[in-house]
Order: C-alpha cells, then structure tokens, then sequence
C-alpha cells in the first residue's frame, strides 16, 4: 500500500488519506473487514447487469473510482507506518463501495474456480485507490456515508446506524449491555437492551418519528441528513441516546419502587405489556417513542440536548406511582385490542407520553401520571 | 394462438407468484429457501439475478404438513391485529380453523405470538402467502401488490392492507356434508368480514364491539361459532352477490336498504309458495269449505302475514334496537309495541312511496337502520326452515 496524499476533513474533524493498493492487498483486506462486521455481510441483491458488466470490464484493465473506507481512532496524530499497521487489522469501515468490493470478491472466485490463472494474476496486480478516513467522530462518518451514498446501491439509514455502531454489541456502553437479536436472548435485566431496537429508537430520534420509513432513496433522507448536519459532530450521539434512556429507565424503576404487575389488582383481556419496569421500558415501542419525542423537543427549541434531558431526570415525580404504571399498562392493553397496527400505535403513544413529560410549556412537565393520561388523549385525537 | 397462449401463460405465472418491482420492470419471484440465521424466506426470480428478503418475526414453527390445510383470503379494512380466533363450526360443534387479520402474521405484538397452536398455523399460512397457494371467493380482483424492492420487505407490503387468512383444516371440514365456505360468509360479514377488497369500506363501530361485548352468539374473544345459512337457501344467487359484492360496494344508505329488504321479499316468497303446496296438498275438494279455502288462499297472497310468519314462524328473530330505530323513523309513539314485521315493512313503504318527503332527521337514521337490518337479515337466512311448519 502506498499513501499519495493526507489532508483534513474540517466538517467531520476526520484525516482523509488517499492510497494506491493493489487488488489483491485490498481483496485480502476487505475480506477481514467483511468478517468483522456482519451487518455489512448483508448484500443488497439487486438486478447484477451493472456489475456483471463491470467484471468483464475490471478483467479486461479497467479503473474503478475511489473506494472510501473509514478507520475509527482515538488519535488522530498518527504516521504513515502506524496507519498502515492500524489498516491491516480490518478494524474498518467500507463507507462507499460496499456493492463493487463484492463484486471483485465475487469476480475472484469466479476465475480460480475457472483456473483462469493468467486473468487471475492480471485482476491482482491491478491497482485501487482507497479513500481512509481517519478518526472518531462517528456521527461524521455516518454523515458521510449517506452523503457519499448516491451511487447505485442505496442503503437505509438504519442499516448505516447497524453497521457504524456493532462494536458497541461488543464493547457495551458504560454499565448497559447490548444483546444481538440472533442469540435469542431478552434482555431481564436493568441496563440490557436489544441492539436492533437500540438502533431503532436513535434512528426515531434522527428522523424524528417514532415509525421511521426506511427510505432507500438519498433524497428521502435528506430529513435525516439535515438533523444530523445541525448536530454536535464532537459527541457520540449514539451513545449519549442510550446512556440517556437508560438513565431515565434508572429513574422510573427507582420510582416505581418494586412495581409489578399484579392481575388481582388490573384485568387485562391478554399478557400485559410488560410486568415490571424494565420489562416496559426495554422494548422498542418505547425507546422509539423517546427518541422521536426527544428529537421534536429539540426542533422545537424545548431542550438544548440529551445533557439537558438527563439533568432534568431528577425531577420526575409521580402523584402514585403504582398507579401511574397501572395506568399506563391498561392503556397499552386497550390500544392493543383496538388497534389494525399494535406496534405502530403504541409507539405514537409513547412518543406523546415523552414529549408531555420533557416539555416544560406543557401541564405535565415531569409529572408522570399526568404525562400518561395527556400522552393517552393526545393518541387517541390522532387515530 | 401460440403468442396468446405465452401471454396466458406469463398472465398466470405473474398470478400465482408474488412480483417485486425493480427499475421500472415487474419480476414474479419464487420462494428458494428459508434462512434460519437472519430468519428470513429467500425468493428469487426465474433468472436468479432478483433476491427477495421477507423476514419472518414470529418463532417459526414448522411440524404440520400444509398440505391438510386450505387457504382463503377475507377483508377487512379495518381489522384489528388482535383479532385472531379459532373458528368453530355452529352446526357440528367442530373447530374448523383460524381466521385472523394477516397483520398478525408480521408482528409479534398480539396476544398469540407465543401460542404454539397459533404459531403452527401461522407458518403454515406465512409459506402459503408467499408461494400464492391460497384459494380467492371472488376472483374479480388481484388481492396481491407488488411493492419496490428493498433490503427486506414484508409480507404485508405483497397483499391489500385489511387481507384477512381464513385457514381451514381439511380433515375437519371433509367431515361436514357439502360444506361450502360461501354459505359461512353471511355469518362472517357481519362481523366486517368480506370476500370482496374495498378500501373505502366503512365498518360500523358497533362491529369491534361485537367482539368485546359477551353477545348473545357464541362469539367470545377467541373464538368464533360460524353458521352457515339455511340449506334452503343456498342455491340462491341473490344471497351469495348480496353479500360479496353489493352490500360491499354500495354506499347509500337508502339503497343498502332496499337491497336488503330484498332478502325479506325471496323469504316471503318462498313462504308463499311453501304455504300453497300445504294447502294443496291438504285439499280434500271432496269435503272442502271452498270459501274457507278462499280464505286461507288470501292470507296466504297478503305481504303481512307473511311478515310476520317469517320473524316469528320460519325463523325466531328479534331486535329491539330495530324496532325502536323504526319507530323513531316512522315518528310513532316511542312507547307502542308495535312488532317488528309490521315497522320494517312500513319502514319499506315510507322509502318506496313517500320518499320525496323523507326529512333529513330520518335520513340520518338509515346507516343504524341498515346495521341492525343486516344483523336482522343474517339471522334470517342462518335460521329460515320449513321443518314442521
């Protein structure tokens, strides 16, 4: 590998190298980066004309443009040397080209399988360029990605979000433990959460909707991509998403004093919609309210950031706190004996129980109860 | 002849295969195999070039032979995700099958989603959608979508919001002489049920609450008693276009009524002719009081009579709700005990001959009218027999 030119990305606080390797130094490396997160395994499989062409082209000479690959780091003073030590860990990102790096994975595979050494030999020696960023602002790698994202393979914004954040599935945050869906574990305990609805409920937050489409097309996004461009691209705002909620989830269990559901005390027609606060509030229907509640807070100037919402958890209160969760479980049984869509309904409802409860012009500021039953009004005005 | 039988043919596969659409050109897509890491049916189109994920968020369980079941579609484009039943069979005290809302089948946030019998008929029903091996009691539509390709699409996103699965086990209804699942569709729109897709169709709000309330029928939350309607009614094509199509698509409500009403007058008719046959067949000319027999021949032409003798002879039917939105109609005293046949029918007679002069308050009556009237309606045909009469 060799490294024609660095310079400084100043919007996302990101070195940007541009390097010449090889194909077969880079297919060696891809591989590693593909094993190492598995989101970015999932292949988009459209119509493969464009790409079959292109193998036949990359057979024959041609020059792909720049692949734009991203390599998370705490430091951002760093020689040539280490980065290229640092690179060939495959502790990467492919930003843009995911779809071609398949392609030349693929085109690979098809010619040892013919024995077609000589074209082989010919694919291998070809040279790439690759963009690095280098750095370890996450939200600016996101940013980037969807702004590079205009070629012919669209990718969701949640699934950016899946691929940025799978370390955190390793590494955890703080005290809170991620659990991957494919382990087929629950989370039972207080600080666990589903990655896929960790992902789900920041990707409310950045969109501002508790049921975010996930729109294929760049243009769609451009909602998104304007939230994200007005954030604080110094700050792991994932992060801050989850120790925030998980925060409040602290505090309302706190509240709750060892609440329970008791059937002797609430007749419900089913199972309730969980049976103790960490049950309630570990499931997506309510990450996602919080999200998109504390995203439109935002728009509308109610909060300044998830700082903010974190110092005013303290204040929470509750007239009764049983009662409140009563309340609030008899509500989310009945929107599901009502509703055509139960998931989706319970999520607005959530995101309008939030809302009340952190915006301080409303009658309900920090008042638990009060939230739920103006949170429950406003839902119903809605269906 | 041979490029209309490809057309034909392509026309058929596109039918019995969900499509995706993908740069601007439709694709039928097949189902290749089911991966049980990222939980997700695979399709794939003929050339193997289109890839379809839908993924499949209950627990799959998958030890009943789909072949001991049939498939319908319903609608109903207001159904509740909640509303999976156990469907019975009223006559031969026989479970039949399911009926739930497809939505059910795409989410985990119902109250079945961890039933192992639910969770058995639902994959069974979730292969079925996906390879189109389903069975469609009016086919003058496409209940299918075909949507954009994504990186995953729901099963939903491939039929009509409001598809409702009908699943039925076939060991169970072989049991039951000439069972037909169309003479079960007046029983089952009353509860918003339909064979026929209209998005605009408004479902009476007193329809969700036939399912929270303990009605008289044996309809409790998680099952349903279905009953098919009279064996001599079932060769009539009226009732079964009534309840397929009309009663679905037409929207006045003074229309609705007289559509209605007309199930009242092939009743009434039939009781005629039943009548009749009994007088002849009774008549002793020998020893007949033929002015008596003019008689019993007069009250057997008059309208009322029958009427009356089909609410309260031929069939038991009762609806107080009815007969106080007739009254009301009909302005008369709140208080009267005047019986049903006669409102209803002079209910009939305001619309039929004085309907110029229908003031806006009676206009307003009708959609409660023509609720408690198809209620009334379905009851009739369910319970209509001639037996020891």
């Amino acid at each position: 590998m060799e490294i024609l030119s660095k310079l400084m990305d100043q919007r996302i606080n990101s070195l940007n190298f541009l390097t010449e390797m090889s194909v077969e130094e880079y297919l060696s490396l891809a591989k590693k980066i593909l094993e190492k997160n598995e989101y970015q395994r999932k292949r988009v499989k459209k119509s493969n004309t464009v790409y079959a062409l292109l193998k036949i082209d990359l057979v024959k000479g041609c020059l792909i443009p720049p692949l734009v690959l991203a390599l998370p780091h705490t430091n951002l003073e760093i020689t040539n040397e280490k980065l290229k030590a640092e690179i060939q860990k495959g502790n990467l990102l492919i930003l843009d080209g995911l779809q071609r790096t398949y392609t030349l994975i693929e085109l690979e595979k098809e010619l040892k399988d013919k024995q077609d050494t000589d074209s082989l030999k010919k694919l291998y020696q070809q040279k790439l360029r690759i963009e690095i960023y280098f750095g370890i602002n996450r939200l600016g790698i996101l940013y980037r990605m969807l702004t590079l994202n205009t070629g012919q393979t669209p990718v969701t914004l949640r699934h950016q979000i899946e691929i940025l954040y799978l370390d955190y599935l390793i590494s955890g945050i703080d005290n809170i433990k991620l659990i991957r869906e494919a382990e087929d574990e629950t989370p039972d305990k207080l600080g666990e959460y589903k990655f896929d609805d960790t992902v789900a409920g920041f990707n409310s937050y950045i969109e501002r909707d508790e049921l975010p489409i996930d729109r294929l097309d760049i243009l769609e996004n451009i909602q998104g991509l304007e939230k994200l461009s007005k954030e604080d691209q110094n700050v792991d705002l994932f992060k801050e998403f989850i120790v925030t909620y998980n925060k409040l989830v602290l505090k309302l269990n706190d509240l709750s004093e060892g609440w329970i559901f008791d059937k002797e005390q609430l007749t419900l027609d089913g199972p309730p919609f969980g049976a103790n606060v960490q049950k309630i509030f570990a499931r997506s229907q309510a990450m996602t309210g919080f999200g998109a509640a504390i995203g439109i807070l935002k728009d509308r100037k109610l909060i300044e950031n998830f700082e903010d919402v974190r110092g005013l958890m303290e204040k929470i209160g509750a007239d009764n706190v049983s009662d409140a969760l009563n309340s609030l479980i008899k509500k989310l049984d009945e929107i599901k004996h009502t509703s055509t869509k139960i998931g989706p309904a319970q999520r607005i409802f959530f995101q309008y129980i939030f809302r009340e409860l952190f915006n301080k012009e409303g009658d309900s500021f920090l008042n638990l109860n009060g939230a739920i039953e103006k949170g429950y009004r406003r839902y119903q005005s809605q269906i | 002849m041979l490029l209309k039988k490809v057309i034909d043919d392509i026309r058929a596969r596109f039918k019995m295969s969900l499509s995706v659409k993908e740069n601007g050109a439709e694709y039928p897509i097949f189902l290749e195999s089911y991966n049980q890491i990222t939980k997700e049916f695979v399709l794939k189109d003929d050339n193997r070039k289109i890839e379809v994920r839908i993924p499949y968020v209950l627990k799959l369980k998958d030890d009943v032979n789909p072949n001991e079941f049939s498939l319908y579609l319903l609608f109903n484009n207001e159904s509740i995700e909640n509303h999976i039943f156990q469907l019975n069979e009223g006559n031969y005290k026989k479970r039949l099958g399911w009926l739930f809302p497809l939505q059910a089948l795409v989410s985990s946030n119902h109250d079945y989603s961890e039933n192992t019998h639910f969770l058995r008929i639902a994959a069974v029903a979730f292969k079925k959608l996906v390879k189109c091996d389903y069975n469609q009691l009016d086919t003058q539509f496409d209940p299918k979508n075909i949507p954009d390709l994504q990186e995953q699409n729901g099963l939903n996103e491939f039929y009509q919001a409001g598809t409702i699965i009908l699943i039925l086990h076939k060991p169970a209804i072989q049991t039951i002489s000439d069972f037909e699942i169309t003479d079960y569709l007046p029983f089952l729109y009353r509860f918003g049920y339909s064979s026929m897709y209209n998005p605009s169709k408004k479902i009476h709000p007193n329809v969700k609450l036939e399912f929270i309330m303990d009605s008289q029928e044996p309809c409790i939350k998680k099952s349903i008693t279905a009953r098919p309607i009279s064996k001599l009614l079932r060769e009539e094509f009226f009732i079964k276009k009534l309840f397929s199509q009309s009663l679905n698509f037409e929207e006045h409500p003074i229309v609705r009524f007289y559509l209605l009403y007309q199930v009242i007058e092939l009743l009434i008719d039939k009781i005629f002719h039943h009548r009749f046959k009994k007088i002849f067949a009774q008549l002793n000319l020998e020893n007949e009081n033929l002015w008596e027999l003019q008689s019993k021949i007069q009250e057997a032409l008059k309208e009322l009579p029958r009427l009356n003798h089909l609410f309260n002879k031929y069939t038991k039917t009762r609806s107080e709700e009815l007969r106080e939105l007739c009254l009301k109609f009909l302005n008369m005293d709140p208080t009267s005990n005047q019986g049903l046949p006669k409102l209803i029918y002079s209910v009939r007679s305001e619309l039929v001959h004085n309907y110029r002069q229908l003031n806006s308050k009676q206009f307003s009556l009708m959609n409660d009218i023509n609720y408690y009237f198809e209620l009334v309606i379905i009851n009739v045909l369910i319970s209509y027999t001639e037996e020891s009469l």
